[in-house]
């Protein structure tokens, strides 16, 4: 801030030393800050402002006064409410991920599993702007802008002193970040790796019911699969290169009396490519067959029971398991 | 999709927001669920004001959350309230997706994010909440109409377009000097004219539970 007046200390011959441009740097942060907060400053500009109020307590508090302002600009924003199925398909991640990467089982009838919430990689640290209160506050009470009018002879040594442990003091943080950063990768590759194991696992031939397009329409070269998980109830859907008219997919099961269940929903992308968790009421055998419907003309399907009304794609469920695992029936509608 | 929470568990929708992202660091999804339910129409809505792509808005409202969960012991109270936390992630994230796409070359069909807004519908049941929302947006909007056209614009186009002020420079003909003057004052005259007055919005569960 323009507020802080440093004493340079000086010689017969000018200047006995000229600290670095960021320590003098107020003007230059009192000009961008808003632009800080705003996230309208190049990267360089924004490294600029870091070092500067990691030393400056009142630079520091000026850009955490500004970023309290910029952080009520987000509820300018025009109502609008996410679809249902966006709440589901979170929360089935979120329970697939506790599935597969368990850290703690707590069993109280049915309970969640605990996940792997090891990550401590800061997110406010991976946005352009800076976080100012931590980073400011602590450091700064280390260092004392009096020390700048003392003694000539002190000042020199006591200047370098603060540069030399500022700089080790940054250098300590980003090293701490990058490990906690590997460390959350470390972790995140483990998740990784076991879901890629339990899938590998559960795609044995008896497992596995493929979705296959049929020549004639709508379906065209729409494809998919069926992939059941861990103890049946759960199954990993695939589908791609279906028709993107319909951005909104449904599931459907039909059960061993004939009646359709819905039981997952999802959207595709602009290439038709779509993936969902489902959760069975059954293990997978207890069922006929899968149906993957657009939402609105699914809705019109139901109430007549005309199972193949609708669908995009379909697989035979029984035929597969009667078959020993040696293939899938599978077909794909005409819309 | 409901989780089920276990039997005997707290009333988690009667807790603050910063008790429930402690409980959803220590893996409770319950709780998640609770924070999913009140901020799950200002982030989306937020997103959506910035990508412009209600499909892009909802899938990044959903990794915002699945974030929120992964991630939450990051958020630290110190330095604000949790859906300040929660939007600054919303906006980082959108704002690198308008980045990746202002890369890519641009659909020719691609929609005004106003007229895409228009066409969305707000199916909320959360009165209370809708009623809190109106009140924030209808105390910022009136402050953002009271500052000069040219500063609101420059901040608009930052805040919500992600341009750098270099950018802005470039598009609107006008010196850089000038586009920061704009947003340093346009700022300014936001925070005096808000002052505190927003302060106690953001404690709005605090407030409820007392």
């Amino acid at each position: 801030m323009s507020g802080i007046s440093v004493v340079r200390p000086q010689t017969q011959d000018g200047f006995l030393y000229q600290p670095p441009e960021w320590l003098l740097d107020c003007s230059f942060v009192e000009e961008n800050a808003s632009a800080l907060a705003l996230g309208a400053l190049d990267s360089d500009e924004i490294a600029r402002i870091n070092s500067h109020v990691s030393w400056c307590p009142n630079c520091a508090r000026h850009v955490h006064e500004i970023r309290k302002t910029v952080g009520y600009l987000p509820f300018l924003s025009s109502a609008a409410a996410p679809s249902a199925s966006a709440k589901s398909q979170l929360f089935d991640r979120i329970k697939l991920g506790q599935q597969q990467a368990p850290l703690v089982v707590e069993t109280s009838g049915r309970s969640l599993t605990i996940p792997s919430s090891q990550s401590l990689f800061d997110l406010e640290n991976s946005k352009p702007a800076t976080s100012v209160t931590s980073n400011g506050g602590n450091r700064t009470r280390r260092i004392n802008w009096a020390v700048f009018a003392a003694p000539l002879a002190a000042v020199p040594l006591v200047v370098a002193l603060a540069i030399v442990g500022g700089w080790a003091l940054r250098t300590q943080d980003q090293l701490d970040d990058r490990r906690t950063q590997a460390q959350v990768l470390q972790s995140e590759n483990a998740d990784l790796s076991a879901k890629v194991s339990m899938l590998s696992n559960s795609l044995g031939p008896s497992s596995s019911f493929d979705f296959e397009a049929a020549d004639s329409g709508f379906g065209g070269n729409a494809g998919g699969s069926f992939v059941p998980l861990v103890n049946d109830h759960w199954a990993n859907l695939t589908v791609w290169n279906l028709p993107t008219t319909s951005r909104a997919y449904k599931v459907l099961v039909e059960t061993e009396s004939g009646q359709l269940q819905q039981v997952g929903e999802f959207n595709v992308d602009e290439t038709g490519r779509g993936q969902v968790m489902l959760e069975l009421a059954s293990p997978v055998d207890h069922y006929k067959s899968v149906h993957v419907q657009p939402v609105k003309l699914a809705e019109n399907a139901i109430p007549n029971n005309s199972i193949d009304d609708g669908d995009v794609l379909w697989t035979d469920l029984n035929s597969s398991l009667d078959s020993n695992g040696g293939g899938t029936e599978a077909n794909a509608n005409a819309n | 999709m409901a989780v089920e929470l276990e039997a005997g568990a707290v009333d988690l929708s009667a807790l603050s927001d910063t008790d429930l992202i402690g409980r959803v660091s220590e893996g409770d999804a319950g709780a998640l669920e609770i924070l999913y339910e009140r901020y799950n129409r200002i982030v989306y809505s937020f997103a959506l004001r910035i990508v412009g792509d209600p499909q892009i808005a909802e899938e990044l409202l959903q990794e915002v959350f699945f974030r929120t969960w992964q991630q939450g012991k990051a958020f630290r109270e110190n330095r604000g309230a949790f859906v300040t936390w929660l939007l600054s992630i919303t906006h980082n994230m959108a704002i690198d997706e308008v980045r990746k796409r202002r890369r890519r070359p641009q659909k020719a069909d691609s929609a005004e994010p106003e007229l895409v807004l228009a066409g969305v519908a707000d199916t909320s049941q959360d009165v209370e909440g809708e009623v809190w929302l109106s009140s924030l947006r209808a105390t910022i909007e009136k402050a953002m109409l009271q500052l000069p056209a040219a500063q609101r614009e420059a901040i608009e186009l930052a805040y919500f377009q992600g341009l750098t002020q270099r950018e802005i420079s470039e598009r609107l003909g006008e010196p850089l000097g000038t586009i920061k003057t704009r947003m340093r004052l346009g700022i300014q005259k936001l925070r005096e004219q808000l002052g505190d007055t927003l302060g106690d919005l953001f404690t709005r569960t605090e407030v409820e539970e007392a």
